[in-house]
């Protein structure tokens, strides 16, 4: 695993205005870079979301751009897959396991039945499911659902994946389970990783850079390259001096501006219900 | 078919051994033509029912109803998963079709006579007019309640609009679309006698109104015997049919509630 030097990913001046005119994404810049780990980190409701559905051109961006290879992005490029965070939403409850993650290869003329067989199959033994490749989805537990849903992104081959919120419903041991899975599979099959995440420990665990995001209308507050060593190990890493530092850091950061961000949000907007709030169209 | 005498439905069995008991004692007790003794009605029913009557009066209804029935899964479907998967014609026909849905079915049966006239072919039509609208419905909102994550999985993997209607759409709203057409069945099955008790010279409607006007009241009563058991088999039997069909969202449902 070598991190080249490469742009891959390049978002510029990025700006997300719903028809409603809820302003959820100010102006954001990254880049990321060929088989790197890029997280984006921001506080609930930072448009976080909407960003990431932005660079995959699942929605169409107000202003600015999104290059992929430098190519510039208006419809979901096959490259590029995003993992969401609901996998009971995302995957295919009428279809096992295998059929989850044959389902997007299925249709693709380029490649031959036997290769998308082995490919699936290698997809699936990746994550660690082989045993439950015939079962379907509902019948496994939250954790292993988001491995059918990985799965099925790394089968179809994309240069990256964006990743939103992946592990935010699955319980802690789980979640640490699935972060060291989605770095094996970054060494493994060389794919690009943009995740993005509420929760700075994740962030800097797993990242090369973090990309810190503001309150919404959201902008980049910093970026901050992460020297950690590698590989990246649960218990010694987490330990390492320059972790804590980092995320205290972020803490710092995110803490300070969501304070004054909630006052600003609470003064502006009258609160209806809980539930809108809940349901806020901008996370 | 076990499964049918297990103990949960012996006490279900019993109470209706019961209620005929009574209604055979009464009966015979009370001697009114109106109201014949569950024996003379059986008999009658078997007399009646194991014989050519059956092909004569009991075919025709579910040929009828058989043919109603398809077209109105066939277009109810179609239209349906259109108007879900698409929010503006939903927008666009969806207070029609709550207006149109509230007429009652067996209403626009003189409209079918005016228009058709009284042979099968009206029949068909106003059964698949009636079936037609539960399965409409119900396709149109299992399409529009499709989880977005899924619309946008599929749109990140590349799949064309009508790849995405066939194999994300189509299926999520399976189990909302036989929701719709077990009740589209019932009032297939309505619809059916009622338009053959109004403009018909055969079938199970026309028989029973005709039993009724010529005084023959065991043979009356056989027919509505008749209409509840074919009515239960159809049930049970799309009741077995679907929960093969859609064991993935028994499962699922059982799994989360």
């Amino acid at each position: 695993m070598s991190i080249s030097s490469e742009i891959l990913l390049d978002v510029t001046a990025l700006q997300k205005r719903y028809a409603d005119g809820t302003l959820a994404v100010q102006e954001i810049t990254l880049n990321v870079l060929e088989r790197e780990f890029v997280s984006i980190v921001g506080p609930s409701g930072c448009g976080k979301t909407t960003l990431l559905k932005t660079i995959c051109a699942l929605l169409t961006p107000t202003k600015g751009s999104v290059k992929l290879h430098g190519t510039l992005i208006t419809e979901p490029p096959p490259q590029m897959v995003l993992v969401f965070q609901d996998y009971a939403r995302s995957l295919f409850p009428w279809l096992t396991c295998t059929g989850n993650v044959m389902f997007p290869l299925r249709r693709r003329k380029d490649i031959s039945q036997a290769d998308k067989v082995s490919a699936a199959q290698r997809a699936i033994e990746a994550v660690g499911l082989t045993k439950f490749a015939k079962h379907f989805p509902w019948q496994l537990s939250g954790g292993m659902q988001q491995r059918v849903a990985i799965a099925r992104a790394i089968a179809f081959r994309p240069d990256i994946l964006l990743l939103d919120e992946p592990f935010a419903s699955v319980d802690a041991l789980t979640r640490a389970d699935l972060e060291d899975l989605t770095l094996a599979l970054r060494d493994e099959f060389g794919i690009t990783m943009l995740l993005v995440t509420h929760d700075i420990d994740e962030a800097v665990y797993l990242s090369d850079r973090v990309f810190v995001l503001s309150t919404p209308p959201s902008t980049v507050l910093e970026e901050i390259p992460i020297p950690l060593s590698q590989p990246r190990d649960q218990v010694g890493t987490r330990s390492e001096p320059a972790f804590i530092q980092l995320r205290n850091h972020i803490h710092g950061l995110i803490g300070k501006k969501k304070d004054d961000g909630m006052k600003a949000f609470i003064l502006e907007q009258p609160v209806t219900s809980t539930l809108e709030l809940e349901r806020d169209p901008v996370s | 078919m076990s499964k049918i005498f297990n103990r949960g439905n012996a006490a279900g069995i019993i109470t209706v051994i019961v209620l005929l008991g009574l209604w055979q004692i009464v009966a015979s007790i009370k001697q009114t033509v109106y109201v014949p003794p569950v024996s003379t009605i059986f008999l009658t029913f078997l007399h009646e029912w194991i014989s050519p009557t059956f092909k004569q009066q009991a075919i025709p209804s579910l040929y009828r109803m058989a043919v109603g029935y398809f077209f109105a899964t066939l277009v109810g479907i179609t239209i349906g998963i259109v108007i879900g998967s698409f929010k503006r014609i939903y927008q666009l026909l969806d207070p029609l079709l709550q207006f149109w849905r509230a007429i009652p079915a067996t209403a626009i049966i003189p409209v079918g006579i005016l228009l058709i006239g009284i042979g099968d072919q009206m029949k068909m039509v106003v059964i698949c007019f009636g079936a037609m609208w539960p399965i409409l419905i119900n396709s149109a909102d299992g399409a529009r309640l499709v989880p977005t994550e899924r619309l946008d999985t599929a749109r990140i993997f590349g799949l064309k609009p009508i790849e995405t209607l066939l194999r994300v759409i189509l299926p999520s709203a399976t189990p909302m679309i036989a929701a719709g057409m077990r009740t589209g069945l019932s009032i297939a099955f309505i619809m059916i006698v009622v338009s053959e008790m109004i403009g018909s010279t055969d079938g199970l409607g026309y028989y029973i109104l005709q039993a009724q006007r010529t005084f023959a009241i065991p043979e009356m009563y056989g027919g509505i015997l008749l209409l509840a058991i074919l009515g239960y088999l159809l049930n049970t039997g799309f009741v077995q049919v679907e929960r093969r069909v859609l064991a993935w969202h028994y499962g699922q449902s059982a799994r989360t509630t």
